[in-house]
């Protein structure tokens, strides 16, 4: 039994451990309760046990704490409970509150009086008269309910994507398979869908969705103009092709991923090389990478080849897995670990399967038919997997932009030749010196020092000396008589891992800085070898070198030195040495130096263990590491033990029948286009997320979606060269308007009011409008208004520090008031997201968000009154309106005020406001007189207004 | 046809932060200012009746960044005394932030105060005239042992996951009675440990996120000036209103196609309010000198936390429902190298007598203000840190700079007004002020009174997001009835 006493960190684990074994081999069974024993039991034990334990550890319990009862016979066995000895009983400790770990019960200590009761009771023998167990009874446990695998199956997210041909109908209306599948469900429902929107509005809607920002005049002028029917799908491929399309799309991923430039959570520190991940995912979308090649790069782009187009290498993409929020002042490191890890499942299970994995850390998924054992299955991967380079710091790895790897390729070749060239040369000499006469010495054989010499472990056999491990300048002097004097090599054997110099002194004089500065790949003895410590002229008498190194040390062995004109070869030799070694530190100081990237790289490869309750201090069950068993089925070929599973887990997912990989990213396509998805909760597809409301028209476009080899891009065409897509958002019926002249339609099929039967428009009747969302709502603003710097990529501003100051927080706020870049380039600082987009509902960049919110509220109101964003450019528009030559009447000016801002012209109620409006402001400003600068205020305050109002900030 | 779509009785609200029930423009425009002006409410902030009869209508949280010791303050410990110096003869957390020092005493003496005979120690001067007020909370715990995820877990009941704030949820659960204010203000919060997650609304409606009064830094900002974000009407009133009219005249041109879009226009309107009233709550010159004095404005030591409590007066009297205030910043000026406030890892005693010297008249003055204004009744006042501080030391053996580590599994807070027993102490730490033993008071605990306090049922206060009700308590929770009046 004494395997049983070893500690672990769960006080409760070895309690209940030892509570098992206890029941398998009774120590006690004969024992008898005398009377008082008994009766004191049940007077003082007995209820408490009742009152305070059984709720969590009886039969009755509706789940059985730690696996323990109280409720039966508590057998005399350590470490539960010691006979006579209470200070060795763990249910006393745990009655005691004296454990934190071990605190029952865990509604407050009982009182004291209670406590000296239990005392007594273990003291006096711990008598128990209630009936024993026996070894099957711990299997009382209550069974758990089930999940039930097959029939979660059944479930329409489970289910294969199905082949649904659209439905037949013949219609004008029908331009797309989509518009089929639309009509029918409005047909069912008595409803045809609205007329089609007229030009203006279609560009604008197309500009906005693909671009995130408005047409220009001239964009608008050229559309009007071009009278072809292929009009609309040049326009739409133009903008496809646009580096404008980019910067907006790989903005909706970034909220799925959850981007963020810096942790958020409780210490907030930079990720000052997070922007590559965010330029990545632009890059990705302007070259339009298959999105199942882009989730596999996001998963385990480090174990992929680059697919030879792009800036960056895949690996890259993994900044996926470690972009997440971390506890980075989490003292409990084992807590941080399982946190991360935790982080990890629900980015990637939201993302990419909607489904909220993470709802199965602690218990089997309440709705889903998600396992426990399925989130440590998972977890299982991303424990194999490096995410962090050590406490509280994230991993980053070198890699190269395309564009400088050709060169760096070059300069890296040339490097391993040099430094083959060097190794050669140093075995050459190594050799040469073996065979030479030298004065070879123990390096525990210092004359003065303050080292620690050691036998055993590191020094096993050789001895060796090293640092004290206390922070010091550590020193070994050598006193050695020399006979000849000359130019003698000094060479020191040391094994050390990692670089720890120090530098050498010739009787006081610093002969070599660093020193001992290399490395062996082992700190132990197999890792001794011998290094050349440079060439030193010794005189004849007593020479002292002293070597030093602070606060650690390499594990030196020995030193030696040959004179060189003992050895005439050697001097060449020695020369040619550093010669070639010169030539690799030259080449090691130009070579093109790597951008580091957040990512991640293949970890320690093992299963995990269940952590019951979520707890990581309560391990259960180790699962193998493997894919959801709803999907992939309970028997899947078991991952490979040296490899993480993390390349499986891509390839999986990338199958182009997995049921919900392409359902998802085309429900999020959807989504981004009318506003709301087939599935109105693009971020779960679970029991309690909703249902598609046109299923067959999903599994349509997921099937067309991968025959389309996952091009986003081809989808977007699909969706926007639909019927459906170009309507308008007005409510009135299409077929009422062109029948209106129709004389012969009867009463019978005339269409319900659609506002009555679908008001929600989710049957698709009308376009939805939709508010533009934050980034657009600033990227237009300073279109508008002349200042949009269109430059693409970069960085304007990095992070250089990791711990942010508040000094780089103002930066970060002056720069985000005045840059005029893109909104994607603005750092997105979690704890400190700039306000003019958390106002406009910006994704939480905490969470993937599939679908964000849209709120109206009174801050955004006073942000557009008073905003020095907002009017300096109201003031931009009215200076230029003013100043155009040739536009001498104000109807001309509001006609371009519309056009920019609007994209259409004003209505004749408009223009009337329009003017009575500048007079009046006018008047307001200055009774007496008009002067420039007051019609320059009421055209700025004009054009702010009409910023403000609905038209420029909602898609019609 | 039906499309099922479950919601709770405030989520069928979010589209519509703004309702139709504001008064009309012309009307706003043309009232008067009188002394303290109120108006309906937003639809989304539209008040709620509670679960249940309430104690308090608002809370005003005093909190104190850093970790103030309870030790030193509010939990007496003689033999802290008797056995200063000495290994401490329990076993210690599982994880500790960062020291193992010994046992330490306190360097200030304690003396019951008020007919109650509350305990405090001499750091408190001015305090003991409302002690009979006061519900000490001695058995606060488990939480996290850094300041970011001890602050987070406080704030929001998680100490990582971005989670609305518990100013949010009250805000959720009973919305406000005055549309002219935010129903949350945070007075001079703090950009550090979770920043802006600690009054976020997270994935509740964006309007219960709490406003914060300053810009949030740290240290924090200076009281004397502080002001809402794009809440200075720049041109003239009249010019705005201009605009307005303009804005409103557009829309009925433009179409308004649907309620979100009338909610917008609505939104300038009830945004022009907000721009007249704030100033207004805000002006502590209307205050007489009598009451500026007593409140220590003036005076450079307690002048920041004494504007910040009378302005959390002024807006208690406005029916704001949540407000913040935050006694965070450096001590840097006073030559103490401690990082947050009361974050005394070393020069305990110094900075904790600057500290409790900030706040001790100011916060003694505003209990008596509410008091005399009949507002302590409806008003819950919690006082608290993240955390507290070891009974141990830390740092050095230098008893001139010597501090306490962070504290988790058993410190001080205290409550007064709304409901809670008066004059009272409420659980118990050990011997030596370590491990609380009676009436654990966990986060989520606390939690859950407050909302009590204010007749929410903590179970029954749930929000759907991602697939799930979620509460301010998670899974846990349980209301200290013990305490409760």
């Amino acid at each position: 039994m004494s395997g049983l006493s070893h500690r672990t960190a769960d006080g409760w684990y070895v309690f209940v451990a030892a509570f098992l074994l206890m029941l398998v081999f009774p120590g006690d069974r004969a024992s008898t309760a005398d009377d008082s024993g008994t009766e004191f039991f049940e007077k003082r034990i007995r209820p408490v046990l009742i009152k305070h334990c059984y709720e969590c550890h009886s039969l009755k319990s509706d789940e059985l704490q730690g696996e323990l009862r109280l409720d039966r016979r508590l057998t005399k066995s350590a470490p539960l409970i010691q006979p006579g000895k209470p200070d060795e009983s763990r249910l006393i400790a745990a009655i005691r509150y004296t454990d934190s770990d071990l605190q029952m019960p865990p509604s407050g200590r009982l009182p004291a009086r209670v406590i000296a009761d239990f005392e007594k009771w273990v003291r006096d023998g711990a008598v128990d008269p209630r009936p024993e167990v026996t070894s099957d009874s711990t299997k009382s446990r209550r069974p758990g309910r089930q999940i039930d695998l097959e029939a979660g199956r059944q479930f329409w997210a489970f289910q294969t994507v199905r082949r649904s041909p659209p439905p037949s109908i013949i219609d004008e209306w029908i331009q797309s398979p989509i518009d089929a599948f639309i009509l029918l469900r409005l047909q069912t429902a008595g409803l045809r869908p609205v007329e089609r929107a007229d030009r203006r509005t279609l560009i604008r809607r197309a500009s906005f969705t693909l671009t995130g920002l408005p047409p220009t005049p001239d964009q608008l002028a050229a559309f009007l103009a071009d009278k072809s029917p292929l009009a609309f799908a040049r326009l739409v491929d133009r903008m496809l092709a646009s580096p404008d399309y980019a910067e907006r799309w790989g903005r909706h991923w970034l909220d799925v991923v959850r981007y963020g430039d810096c942790n958020g959570a409780d210490e907030s520190r930079a990720f000052p090389n997070a922007w590559h991940f965010r330029n990545y995912i632009i890059d990705t979308f302007n070259r339009d990478l298959p999105y199942d090649r882009m989730i596999a790069e996001h998963l385990a782009g480090d174990l992929l080849e680059h697919d030879g187009e792009g800036d960056y290498e895949p690996l890259v993409g993994t900044g996926f897995l470690v972009l997440g929020t971390k506890i980075l002042a989490e003292q409990d490191q084992v807590k941080m670990n399982v946190d991360i890890i935790d982080e990890q499942i629900d980015a990637f299970s939201r993302s990419m399967l909607a489904m909220t994995l993470a709802c199965a850390r602690c218990h089997d998924h309440k709705f889903d038919p998600l396992p426990t054992a399925d989130y440590y299955s998972l977890a299982g991967i991303f424990q194999s997997t490096r995410t962090m380079a050590g406490y509280g710091k994230w991993l980053e790895r070198p890699t190269y932009l395309r564009t400088s790897l050709s060169e760096a390729k070059r300069q890296q070749q040339e490097l391993a030749i040099r430094k083959a060239d060097l190794a050669k040369l140093q075995k050459e000499s190594e050799d040469a010196l073996i065979r030479a006469d030298a004065i070879e010495l123990e390096a525990e054989s210092f004359t003065r020092g303050n080292v620690a010499i050691e036998t055993t472990n590191y020094g096993k056999g050789i001895g060796i000396i090293g640092d004290t491990g206390v922070r010091q300048l550590n020193f070994a002097e050598y006193d050695i008589a020399i006979e000849t004097a000359g130019r003698y090599v000094l060479q020191f054997r040391y094994a050390a891992k990692t670089a720890r110099p120090g530098r050498i002194l010739l009787d006081d004089k610093v002969v070599r800085d660093p020193a001992i500065s290399q490395t062996s790949g082992d700190w132990h003895p197999p890792g001794q070898r011998w290094f050349f410590e440079g060439v030193h002229a010794l005189k004849q008498g007593v020479n002292t070198f002293r070597v030093e190194s602070k606060p650690l040390m390499s594990h030196i062995d020995k030193l030696r030195l040959i004179r060189i004109e003992s050895m005439p070869a050697l001097a060449n030799l020695i020369e040619r040495v550093d010669a070639v070694a010169q030539r690799v530190s030259a080449l090691e100081s130009q070579i093109e130096s790597p951008i580091q990237v957040m990512a991640v790289e293949e970890g320690d490869v093992a299963n995990t263990r269940i952590h019951v309750r979520g707890s990581h201090l309560r391990l259960g069950d180790e699962v193998p590491r493997r894919f959801l068993q709803v999907i992939a089925g309970s028997e899947q070929t078991p991952l490979p033990d040296e490899q993480s599973g993390r390349l499986q887990l891509a390839e999986w997912m990338t199958q182009p029948d997995h049921p919900l990989t392409s359902r998802v990213m085309v429900n999020r396509l959807w989504r981004w286009h009318f506003g709301r998805g087939i599935v109105a909760t693009p971020d779960n597809f679970g029991l309690k997320g909703e249902r598609p409301t046109h299923p067959e028209l999903l599994d349509w476009l997921a099937r067309r979606f991968v025959e389309r080899n996952w091009s986003i891009k081809a989808m977007h065409r699909e969706l926007m060269l639909s019927s459906t897509w170009q309507m308008s958002s007005t409510s009135r019926p299409e077929q009422a308007k062109r029948s209106s002249g129709d004389s012969t339609a009867d009463s019978e099929s005339s269409p319900a009011n659609p506002e009555l039967v679908d008001p929600e428009n989710r049957l698709y009747w009308r376009a939805s409008h939709r508010r533009l969302e934050a980034e657009s709502i600033r990227d237009a603003l300073l279109a508008v208004a002349g200042r949009l710097d269109r430059q693409i990529g970069g960085a304007p501003l990095t992070l250089k520090s990791i711990n942010l100051s508040i000094e780089d927080l103002e930066r970060q706020q002056t720069f985000y008031d005045e840059s005029n870049r893109r909104t994607i380039y603005l750092p997105v600082l979690r704890t400190n997201v700039y306000d003019f987009l958390t106002l406009f509902d910006f994704a939480n960049p905490d969470l993937p968000t599939g679908s964000r919110t849209t709120t109206t509220v009174p801050t955004q109101a006073l942000l557009m009154l008073n905003s020095p964003l907002v009017i300096d450019c109201s003031s931009r528009i009215a200076e230029s309106v003013l100043s155009r030559s040739g536009t001498s009447a104000d109807i001309e000016r509001l006609k371009r005020v519309y056009e920019t801002l609007y994209s259409r012209l004003p209505r004749d109620g408009e223009v009337r406001l329009a003017i009575a409006f500048l007079t009046e402001y006018v008047a307001a400003i200055q009774s007496d007189a008009v002067t420039s600068h007051s019609r320059q205020a009421a055209w700025a305050a004009l054009c702010q207004t009409l910023i403000a109002s609905n038209d420029f900030i909602y898609l019609r | 046809m039906q499309f099922p779509h479950p919601c709770s009785r405030r989520q069928m609200l979010d589209r519509l932060a703004v309702g139709f029930g504001g008064l009309a423009l012309n009307t706003m425009l043309a009232s008067e200012s009188s002394a303290i002006e109120t108006s309906e409410p937003p639809r989304a902030l539209a008040p709620i009746e509670p679960h249940f009869a309430p104690r308090a209508r608002s809370v005003v949280f005093l909190f104190m960044q850093g970790g103030p010791s309870h030790v030193d303050t509010f939990d007496e410990k003689p033999a802290l005394t008797k056995y200063d110096g000495k290994e401490p003869p329990f076993k210690r957390t599982r994880v500790q932030f960062a020291s193992r020092g010994n046992l330490l005493r306190s360097p200030w003496r304690f003396r019951p105060t008020g007919q109650s005979g509350i305990p405090m120690s001499t750091l408190w001067q001015h305090l003991p005239a409302v002690a009979d007020d006061l519900c000490m909370i001695h058995s606060v715990c488990d939480t996290n042992v850094a300041h970011g995820g001890a602050t987070m877990k406080l704030h929001t009941g998680h100490e990582a996951l971005v989670r609305p704030s518990l100013g949010s949820w009250v805000s959720y659960g009973l919305g406000t009675d005055n549309g002219n204010l935010p129903s949350y203000i945070n007075i001079c919060p703090s950009s550090i440990h979770g920043g802006v997650n600690n009054w976020g609304s997270a994935f509740l409606p964006s309007i219960h996120q709490g406003v914060p009064l300053g810009t949030p830094g740290y240290p924090n900002a200076d009281a004397s000036n502080v002001r809402f974000k794009y809440m200075n009407s720049r041109p003239t009133k009249k010019l705005q209103r201009l605009q307005l009219e303009l804005l409103r005249n557009l829309s009925i041109e433009q179409g308004v196609a649907d309620a979100e879009m009338e909610a917008r226009i609505q939104s300038f309107e009830l945004a022009f309010r907000m721009q007249m009233a704030a100033p207004d709550a805000l002006n502590l010159e209307s205050e007489t000198k009598q009451t500026r004095k007593q409140y220590g404005i003036g005076n450079e030591l307690t002048d920041s936390f004494g504007r910040q409590c009378l302005m959390a007066r002024r807006l208690v009297e406005r029916g704001v429902r949540f407000i913040q205030v935050n006694h965070g910043g450096s001590l840097k000026s006073y030559g103490i190298p401690t990082n947050e406030q009361w974050d005394q890892h070393s020069y305990l005693q110094r900075g904790h007598e600057i500290n409790a010297a900030q706040i001790d008249q100011p916060m003694t003055a505003f209990i008596q203000d509410l008091k005399s204004r009949g507002l302590l009744d409806n008003t819950l006042v919690v006082w608290g840190g993240e955390f507290g501080r070891t009974p141990t030391s830390q740092a050095t053996k230098d008893r001139s700079i010597i501090g306490r580590d962070h504290h988790t599994d058993g410190f001080t807070m205290w409550m007064a007004g709304g409901g809670v027993k008066p004059g009272f102490r409420y659980g118990a730490t050990d011997e030596f002020g370590y491990y609380a033993i009676e009436n654990r008071m966990t986060i989520h605990d606390l939690h859950a009174t407050i909302l009590h306090l204010l007749g929410l049922d903590h179970l029954r206060l749930t929000y759907r997001y991602a697939g799930r009700d979620f509460r301010l308590t998670d899974v846990h929770g349980d209301v200290a009835h013990g305490m409760i009046a």
